[in-house]
């Protein structure tokens, strides 16, 4: 009974985190990946406050 | 005013304090770049990192997840990859990541150093993130300039992660992009200033008041996987633990707050146990909540 509790207490928090690695998968497997690094990788000068 | 941290808090308090150094200088160890005054430009920068880091931060290894999903809504695209990272850890541990990864978190608490003091924030300015948080988006798509584009507003014109990560070196290193500073670098200058100013007297006032990132895995405290263990037939109600919270919050009332950062103080204030960070309720909760079921 305790086992089942717990499980239960955890759900939501398993449930947000498989839906977030579902959601990541799903952003690598549309191309994403790329474009982040497209955006990390040059200086954004918006971020220094230069624009 | 509250009281002193006591002593055996303090082992748990060093404990974080090490890892979120370890995760500060780990997210920013291109090192070069604060003297060439350039970013790192290698495949690791297409990894969103779940925490607050300038990704043009000389030093940064990694993507902001702030930066990343303003970048897209400026697209109108989905940023489906970053969500996904923030929504993983969020559901995995909430605030923790605040209080365990975050290298501003870090610079703000070091800023507050050796302050007793737990000086209470204005409920409206505290939700100030919120409305940054729901914001943001829709203004990177839909506000746009003249060129037709939105921009990453939060980024623009609030981050003072981006101004201390990114401005102050990029700038002090290289001196063509010294000539493109004007209003909006010294408006962000000033953000800088009075956020560390407050840190000072308040305990982490940018993740208090305006961090979107902290607003969002604030909504995910109460369902973590990860997260404080209550178990109130054990509390006395001695407030040890509301006396040693750096946020003020009112622990055994709220425990699992939207603002509670799970620097875990309460735990280790705890004199009976009844506060613990972690995957299970203590085993009096569960055995208690159990026999309640069954006489029911």
């Amino acid at each position: 009974m305790g086992v089942k509790r717990l499980s239960r207490s955890n759900a939501r928090g398993w449930a947000l985190v498989g839906m977030g690695v579902l959601f990541a998968i799903a952003g690598i497997w549309q191309g994403e990946l790329r474009d982040v690094f497209l955006k990390a990788a040059l200086i954004c000068l918006e971020c220094m406050g230069l624009r | 005013m509250r009281q002193a941290l006591p002593g055996r808090a303090r082992p748990l308090e060093r404990q974080r304090r090490v890892v979120q150094w370890l995760v500060a200088v780990g997210a920013n160890l291109n090192l070069p770049g604060f003297f060439t005054g350039q970013i790192y430009q290698g495949a690791s920068k297409s990894v969103c990192v779940p925490f607050l880091n300038c990704y043009s931060c000389p030093g940064a290894l990694g993507a902001c997840p702030v930066g990343t999903v303003q970048s897209f809504a400026v697209n109108r695209a989905v940023p489906w990859y970053a969500l996904g990272t923030v929504l993983a850890a969020g559901g995995l541990a909430g605030r923790a990541i605040c209080g365990w990864l975050c290298p501003f978190g870090l610079l703000q608490e070091l800023a507050h150093r050796g302050r007793r003091v737990m000086r209470p924030i204005p409920v409206l300015l505290t939700r100030l993130k919120y409305v940054i948080m729901v914001g943001m988006l829709p203004a990177a798509a839909w506000i746009v300039g003249a060129g037709g584009f939105g921009t990453t507003y939060f980024c623009a014109y609030i981050c003072p992660a981006g101004t201390l990560e990114a401005g102050i070196p990029l700038l002090l290193a290289n001196a063509s992009l010294r000539a493109l500073a004007g209003w909006v670098f010294s408006w962000k200058i000033a953000i800088l200033i009075v956020l560390a100013a407050a840190s000072v007297a308040y305990y982490r006032p940018f993740c208090r008041t305006l961090c979107p990132l902290g607003a969002f895995y604030g909504l995910f405290n109460r369902v973590a996987v990860l997260r404080l263990r209550f178990a109130e037939p054990l509390c006395t109600h001695c407030n040890a633990c509301t006396a040693v919270c750096p946020a003020g919050l009112d622990v055994p009332a709220t425990p699992n707050s939207p603002d509670c950062i799970l620097c875990m103080r309460c735990t280790q204030a705890c004199p009976t146990g009844a506060l613990r960070f972690g995957l299970h309720e203590t085993a009096v909760a569960t055995t208690r909540a159990a026999s309640a079921e069954e006489v029911r």
